[in-house]
This record gives structure tokens, C-alpha cells and sequence, in this order.
């Protein structure tokens, strides 16, 4: 008995290579889709467009002024005395955010009073908003222990030096710039090679449903496992070149540090390859059509990838139903892998779970689909 | 000797029977002519035998194996070209035989000389590195042939065959079915030309899944007609009137 896999591989390389659409999907899509989303999203927030109204015009609110000016979150665009149309600069989206300081502000402080200032925000993004407010709220008390503090120098009871102070001096591990980039780089990385992953094995098969050359091929000796081996192992090879060509955008574009080992990362990626890959098999084995086959492959990977894997919102806090089912999203377990492997430097000694939850996904999907795909006409 | 025996085949897709009860017998080396209007069954049954499509009841024989139970080795023993041209447009021709020759299983020595052997039947020499979907519709037809009969099948089954070809190459084509014949192998033709199925040494006439004539075109021609020059087509229509009388 001759190997019937070895010409069904060399086809379906041929068609890959022949085929520009293919190439572009598995290619340069994944690098569009990281490279438009990497810039696209990002959780920062800076240069928040501001109003300031300074009704007391005094050294003191000159210098809280320069103050939220200096910092980057602000981007200090109308310096103003009166309340008079402000509302409008709200209403057409002008500022997010207005900082009102009475009148009686530098009285109030000098007579050791507390005095009010009103921080009017455009809630309808709230996002920005609450970070805005916090913003906020830290210049501004940052700005009022200042003023205690000098008081409490120029005429407190006791030398102030006597007092050790608490200072928090926060350490941020692994990403100490906070940069979102880091954090979104590796989960855009997961859901680029699921979808593609699926959608290309998926499509390949519709397609030869749909033109007729499955029927050819079914009467033919070739064994339903021959002719999975045969589809699957060059887009298999395709997805690891897809994923060296995100890790490289990732690391060299979006400077995501990646601390830990790439051996390692480039054997979980074949895990999830595989993962992605079995998802496409099953949906081909539901769908003989393209066009339904492609919008499978966009609701059972794109959107749990992006809304169940801990991508954008956290695991921890869904509730716990959704949380079940994020144990059937294999890119919950795959973005853990390359948050760890990139910002942490972590192995498999302590990734080993995800690895093993990786490695049952996938061989089950596989196993599903070996049941499922009867190779005949019905 | 009989290559095909067919006893009770049925086929229902839910409540729509595609195939009704059919039987009958094809000898080796006998070139069998399926005819009928579409949607009659002659698909249905050719999927069937070819162990493609899992009947419902009744069950054939295809080469001393039964359908439903060893289809896999039917499909070593036999060639198909279904009704849509079905090789790799995007492929050459010559990339086209050498994937159905390594799906049989050829040795390479087998292979190349069988290659070599297609490309001269076909009139295919010097266009090896030419894409498929290059090719007119004559040249397509016998490739497709040409790749079904690479492995030397004892049984052969062509779905409407000639349905996108021009009459010289519908001649050629025909030409070529009877070497086969000649040479032993049995072949399974459907076909909708009424002049076509005359080349055939027997005819079945299917009609809404159920055999209504069998026999060779000049017994059926005197068995359902009056006329002394009488095509098939008088045949055919008598054919189905005698059917549509019984059914009242």
C-alpha cells in the first residue's frame, strides 16, 4: 500500500501556493488585523481635551493650574473667567473635562477653610471618564497635602521632620510603563491565529464541497484520515509562519518585550494551531457551503476570543455562567501562555495547566471531528 | 459474468424517493446506458454504486463487493467522473494525473507510463504545464477520463459525460468508450441525448426513480414502437405514457 498522504499534501501546497486569496488571508491579513487593532485600541488615556474656568485668578489657582497643564493627561484648551458657554463646549465635544475654581478659593485656603472645586466630565465615554476623575482627584490632592504640609512647617505645633512619613512606592512588575500595547499585543496575537487558523481549514473544505472535487475525491480509496492529514498539514505549516511573521510585529513594531523562551512559545503555538485548525474541521464537517462556513468561523472564534478569553474583559469578573463557558474558549488559555512567556519570562512549570488544557482541547476537537466526518454525500 | 447487480436499490432524501426499488444486471465489458429527464435518478444511482451515497433499502453489488457493506474496496476497482468537471482547475495537467495517480496508489513507473498514455489519448502532449482551467471543454472532458482510468478500473462510471462538448470531441469520446469496452472494461453511462445512449449495447429507461424499459436500443425501439425507422426518442415518450397509464 502506497502513501496516499504525501500526493494529497503536495495538492493542497499547490493550491495554497497558487492561490493569492489564500496566502492573503493566512499573511497579510493577520498583519493588517494587528497592525489597524494595535493602534486601534489602547486603554490609555492621555492628552484629555480641558476646560479650566478660574474665577479666582490667584497665585494659588495659577499654580494648580500649571499643574494639571504640566501633566500629559491634560491637553489644556480653553482658559477661561466665567461660566457663560462653557455647557457648550461639553455639548460639542470640545473638552471632556472642565475644572472650575471658585471665586473664594485662595480666600477659603488662607483662612484654612475647606474649599470646593467643581470637576464637570463627559460621562458618555466612561472609560475616559473615570480615569479623567482620577486623574483629577490625584493632582488635586497631591496639590492640598502640599498646602498642609507648608502650614504645618510654617506654624505647626511640633518640627515636622519628627514624623516618619508612609510613602507607597508602588513597583509595577512586568509591564512598569503600564503600556497597553503590551497587554493587548499578545491577546490580538491569540485571536488573529484562531480565526485564521479555523477559517482557512473551514474554507478549503466548503470550497472543494462546493466545486465538485470532493465527490472525485470520496470515490477515490483515499481514507477520510488520509485526506484530513493531507488538508490540514500545509496550513498547519502556513499557521507557524503566520505566527513567526505576529510574533516579529509584536516584538519589533509594538516593542512588546519578549522575556521568555521562544522555543517554548512556538511549541504552545502549535497546540493552538491545532486548537483552531480542529474548530475549522468540525465546522466543515457541519457546512459544506463557504459562505457559512466563514460566518462560523467568525462566531465561534472571533467572538469568544475576543469577549471570552480575557482579552479585553477580565475572567475573574464575569459572571458565573459566562465564566463556564470560557473554559471552552482555548484562547483564554493560549493568552495566559503568551502574557507569561512574553511579559514574564514564565516556563512551563508554572504554565503547565494551560499547556495541558491547550493540548485536551485540541486533541478532543480532532477526535470529534475523526467521528464525525463521514465521507459520503449526505 | 455480471460486473453490476442491483436488487431493491432505494434512495429517499426525507419524504422525496429519488430511487424506487430499481434492479437490474450489467455484464463485463458491457457499455450500459442510463437515460432519463434530470431529477429522474440517474445521479442518485450512479453515487450509489459507486459507494459515494448510502442507499436506503435494497442494496447492489459492484465488482463482487456489496456497496453497503465494502465500499472501500469498490472504489479501488472503479473510475467515476461525476456530472461537474471535477479536476483542480488551478492545477497543471500534468499536476492533475500525477494526484489521482498517487491517490491509487501507481508506482512511479506505472504512473509515468500511464501518464504518458493519457496525455497521447487525450491530445494533450506539450500542454503537461498548461493549467486546467486553460483548457477548452473537449480537452477538459478527456482528461477527466483520463484521470478516472489512470489506475485501470475494471468498471467505469460517467455522469452525463458529454454534456459540455462538442460533437467531434462527443465522437471521440465515444470512440474511446468502446476500446474500453473492447478491452474488457464495463462502463456505466447516464446521459439525457437520445442519440448518444444509442451507442450503448443495453439501455435502462428511468423515469421519477423507477426503471420503466431495459433492453437493447433495437429491441426497445420494436418492443414500444410501430414505425419501422423509429429513434429512441419515440421510445422514450411511449415509454413513459405506457408508466403514466399504469399509474392510473
Amino acid at each position: 500500500m502506497r502513501n496516499r498522504i504525501i500526493p494529497l499534501i503536495r495538492k493542497e501546497t499547490l493550491h495554497i501556493i497558487r492561490d493569492p486569496r489564500s496566502l492573503y488571508l493566512a499573511l497579510g491579513l493577520p498583519i493588517v488585523l494587528l497592525i489597524l487593532f494595535g493602534y486601534a485600541i489602547t486603554f490609555d488615556v492621555k492628552n484629555i481635551p480641558t476646560a479650566v474656568v478660574d474665577q479666582d485668578n490667584s497665585v494659588l489657582s495659577r499654580d494648580l493650574i500649571s499643574r494639571i497643564a504640566s501633566s500629559n493627561y491634560f491637553d489644556l484648551l480653553y482658559l477661561l473667567n466665567t461660566h457663560s458657554g462653557t455647557d457648550r463646549l461639553l455639548d460639542e465635544g470640545r473638552v471632556k473635562i472642565i475644572l472650575s475654581i471658585p471665586s473664594f478659593f485662595s480666600r477659603d485656603i488662607s483662612r484654612k477653610q475647606d474649599t470646593p472645586v467643581q470637576v464637570l466630565v463627559d460621562g458618555s465615554d466612561n472609560n475616559t471618564a473615570q480615569i479623567a476623575i482620577s486623574y483629577v482627584s490625584g493632582i488635586l490632592q497631591l496639590f492640598s497635602s502640599n498646602i498642609i504640609m507648608e502650614k504645618l512647617n510654617k506654624d505647626g505645633p511640633m518640627p515636622i521632620e519628627g514624623i516618619p512619613p508612609i510613602n507607597v512606592e508602588p513597583r509595577l512588575w512586568y509591564n512598569p510603563d503600564l503600556k497597553s500595547t503590551n497587554f493587548i499585543i499578545p491577546g490580538l496575537i491569540a485571536v488573529v491565529m484562531m480565526v485564521i487558523a479555523a477559517m482557512m481549514t473551514s474554507l478549503t473544505i466548503a470550497r472543494e464541497w462546493e466545486i465538485g472535487t470532493m465527490e472525485q475525491l470520496i470515490a477515490t480509496p483515499a481514507r477520510p484520515h488520509e485526506i484530513i492529514i493531507g488538508k490540514l498539514t500545509p496550513y498547519y505549516f502556513l499557521g507557524l509562519l503566520q505566527t513567526s511573521f505576529v510574533i516579529l510585529i509584536g516584538t519589533f513594531l509594538f516593542k512588546v518585550p519578549l522575556r521568555g523562551n521562544i522555543l517554548f512559545l512556538f511549541c504552545v503555538s502549535s497546540l493552538f494551531l491545532a486548537c483552531g485548525l480542529g474548530i475549522g474541521l468540525f465546522i466543515s464537517t457541519v457546512t459544506k457551503s463557504q459562505q457559512l462556513a466563514f460566518m462560523m468561523s467568525v462566531i465561534f472564534t472571533l467572538l469568544p476570543s475576543f469577549l471570552l478569553s480575557g482579552f479585553i474583559f477580565p475572567v475573574s469578573s464575569m459572571p458565573q455562567i459566562v465564566r463556564f463557558f470560557t473554559y471552552l474558549v482555548p484562547a483564554k488559555y493560549f493568552l495566559v501562555v503568551l502574557r507569561g512567556i512574553f511579559l514574564k519570562g514564565i516556563g512551563l512549570n508554572i504554565l503547565w495547566p494551560e499547556v495541558v488544557s491547550l493540548f485536551l482541547f485540541a486533541s478532543l476537537i480532532i477526535l470529534a471531528c475523526a467521528k464525525r466526518m463521514k465521507l459520503n454525500l449526505e | 459474468m455480471n460486473s453490476i447487480e442491483v436488487e431493491n436499490l432505494t434512495k429517499r432524501f426525507g419524504r422525496f424517493t429519488a430511487v424506487d426499488g430499481t434492479s437490474f444486471s450489467v455484464k463485463k465489458g458491457e457499455i450500459f446506458g442510463f437515460l432519463g429527464p434530470n431529477g429522474a435518478g440517474k445521479s442518485t444511482t450512479i453515487r450509489m454504486l459507486c459507494g459515494i451515497l448510502r442507499p436506503t433499502s435494497g442494496t447492489a453489488v459492484v465488482g463482487g463487493y456489496r456497496i453497503d457493506a465494502q465500499p472501500e474496496k469498490i472504489k479501488k476497482i472503479i473510475g467515476y467522473v461525476s456530472q461537474k468537471f471535477t479536476l483542480y482547475q488551478d492545477l497543471t495537467v500534468e499536476e492533475n494525473i500525477d494526484f489521482y495517480g498517487g491517490i491509487h496508489g501507481l508506482s512511479p513507473s506505472i504512473k509515468n507510463e500511464r501518464k504518458k498514455w493519457v496525455m497521447k489519448m487525450a491530445g494533450l502532449k506539450g500542454r503537461e504545464n498548461s493549467l486546467t482551467k486553460k483548457l477548452s471543454g473537449g480537452w477538459k472532458q478527456r482528461l477527466s477520463l483520463g484521470c478516472a482510468i489512470l489506475h485501470q478500473p475494471d468498471i467505469l462510471f460517467l455522469d452525463e459525460p458529454t454534456a459540455s462538448v462538442d460533437p467531434v470531441s462527443r465522437r471521440d469520446f465515444w470512440d474511446l468508450i468502446y476500446n474500453l469496452s473492447e478491452e474488457g472494461t464495463t462502463v456505466f453511462v447516464t446521459s439525457h441525448y437520445m442519440d448518444e445512449v444509442e451507442r450503448c449495447h443495453r439501455i435502462a429507461i428511468i423515469f421519477s426513480g423507477k426503471i420503466i424499459a431495459l433492453g437493447s436500443p433495437r429491441a426497445l425501439k420494436s418492443e414500444f414502437t410501430k414505425k419501422v425507422d423509429s429513434t429512441l426518442e419515440d421510445v422514450f415518450i411511449s415509454a413513459i405514457e405506457r408508466e403514466r397509464k399504469n399509474e392510473k
